[in-house]
Formats: C-alpha cells, sequence, structure tokens
C-alpha cells in the first residue's frame, strides 16, 4: 500500500520562529537602548564606576582627544564655549554643567576649562565616564 | 452524499511585516547607545589665590607618563590613597591639590580624583601646576 507524503510545510510557517526572534530583538532594543544624537567627534569615555548617574538634560560640553569643544555638536572655542555657557546661565539659571572628555585628552585642556567656568556663576561641573567598557 | 470542504485557513502573507521589522530593528540598533554615564561631581569655585596651612596641604602632580607625584615622590596610587586617607580623617580641612602636568591625559586624572573623592569630599581642588603656565 501506498502512503500518502507528509503535506510539505508552508514557506510563512518556517519563518514564523525568525520573526519571533526578530520581534524579541526589536522590543530589547527598544526598550533598553537610549537615543543618542551623532556627536560631532568620537569620544573614548573616561573609565570609572561612581555612584552618580549622568543627568540626561544638562548641558554638556564634549571635549576630542585633541582637545576641541562642541556643545550640541556645534564645534567651538572655548571662548565661544564660555560664552555659550553664560548665555544658558542668564536664561536658563544653569548652575551645573556636564563635561563628556575623551580619556586620551590633555588634562591641562579641562584645567583651563575649570578655570575659564570658575568665572562664571557655573557652581559645579560634572566629568563624565563610562563603567568597564 | 457531498461532504462539507474543510474551512481554508486565512493565509496573511507575512512578508511585508517581516521587511518592516527587519528596518525598524537596523534602525533601533544603530541609534541606540547603551552606555550608561556616570559622573564625578567637581566644584567650581572663583578662581585665584588659595592660602592654606602648608601643614595641611597635599599637592599630588601627574606628569607627562601619566605617573603619579605626592609632594614630588613618585608613588602608586595606592600608596597615596594610605599616605593620604589618616592624614584627612586626622585634620579634616586637609586640601589637596591635584596638579596635571603637560602631556598627562585626562584618564590619570580621573582615576586620582574618584580614589581621593572618597574621603576628600570637596577639599580637592585642580590646577595646573607652576611649569605648565605655557599654553597647551
Amino acid at each position: 500500500m501506498k502512503l500518502a507524503a507528509d503535506k510539505p510545510k508552508q514557506d510563512h510557517e518556517n519563518l514564523l520562529p525568525l520573526v519571533n526572534v526578530v520581534f524579541l530583538l526589536l522590543v530589547f532594543f527598544m526598550v533598553t537602548g537610549a537615543f543618542s544624537s551623532p556627536e560631532p567627534f568620537s569620544i573614548e569615555p573616561v573609565i570609572a564606576e561612581t555612584d552618580t548617574v549622568a543627568e540626561p538634560k544638562t548641558v554638556t560640553i564634549i571635549m576630542s582627544s585633541k582637545g576641541e569643544f562642541a556643545i550640541d555638536n556645534e564645534i567651538m572655542s572655548i571662548d565661544q564655549v564660555i560664552y555659550e555657557v553664560e548665555s544658558y546661565i542668564n536664561n536658563n539659571s544653569l548652575k551645573k554643567l556636564q563635561l563628556k572628555s575623551d580619556a586620551e585628552a590633555e588634562a591641562l585642556h579641562v584645567v583651563e576649562l575649570l578655570e575659564r567656568l570658575g568665572k562664571t556663576d557655573i557652581e559645579a561641573i560634572h566629568i563624565l565616564t563610562s563603567a568597564k567598557p | 452524499m457531498q461532504l462539507p470542504h474543510p474551512a481554508k485557513k486565512s493565509l496573511v502573507n507575512l512578508t511585508p511585516l517581516i521587511d518592516v521589522v527587519f528596518i525598524l530593528l537596523i534602525f533601533f540598533m544603530l541609534v541606540s547607545n547603551f552606555i550608561r554615564w556616570h559622573a564625578i561631581e567637581l566644584s567650581v569655585g572663583e578662581t585665584g589665590e588659595i592660602v592654606v596651612n602648608p601643614l595641611s596641604l597635599s599637592i599630588v602632580t601627574i606628569n607627562s607618563n601619566s605617573h603619579y607625584l605626592l609632594d614630588r615622590q613618585v608613588m602608586s596610587l595606592d600608596e597615596i590613597i594610605s599616605t593620604l586617607k589618616p592624614k584627612v580623617i586626622n585634620q579634616p580641612d586637609h586640601s589637596i591639590i591635584i596638579q596635571p602636568e603637560k602631556g598627562s591625559n585626562v584618564q590619570a586624572m580621573v582615576d586620582i580624583l574618584k580614589l581621593l573623592k572618597e574621603f576628600a569630599g570637596d577639599n580637592i581642588s585642580i590646577t595646573r601646576s607652576s611649569n605648565s603656565t605655557d599654553n597647551l
């Protein structure tokens, strides 16, 4: 007696596990990932784990390994940085700033920035670090 | 006798759905940032001359090779911490000045700053050393 061969599975049935996995990945990236705008230069973060977590909506000065500065993706000189900071202070009564510096940047650039900020009404600066890479 | 036809499965074409989901997945993979940023707070005071008792002042210098010197003596991070910690505990107004020299990097400065912050709090200042007053 000739038995009937099993009906071949339809193509879309084979795709279902793939779709499931892709959906899970999508949900994972949507939930855990934070949107970030691209930065004007690539930054190798300073590695240090602290108890303080960065505040996401604070004005952040970005400093490259060559000592270039940027605020809101706009590359600028240190004089312009101070000008921008002073306008933030006047408009939003800003008291705290964040500095995202490249780990290999010259420390004296940070010192120079601190000296210049000391002449403004800024009270504190947060140096942003990343936990272990 | 005519048997009833089995109900035909209503098939939804999954291909456009998979396309869209893949595009969304690639989008989220590209724009998501998983770096969790921490922060070290530094008070930004008025710049100028600081008058402190030399006996209650320690100067940590970071040289161009990112080596640490406590009061001009080369030390490891652990040695600096074990030397300074009792001083700060016995003398709460003991000030620590970090002086990075030309060529030292931010990572070296943050490494010592983080360790000193744990026990010295706000008694830490960062200044430039007298031999690095020239422009960068």
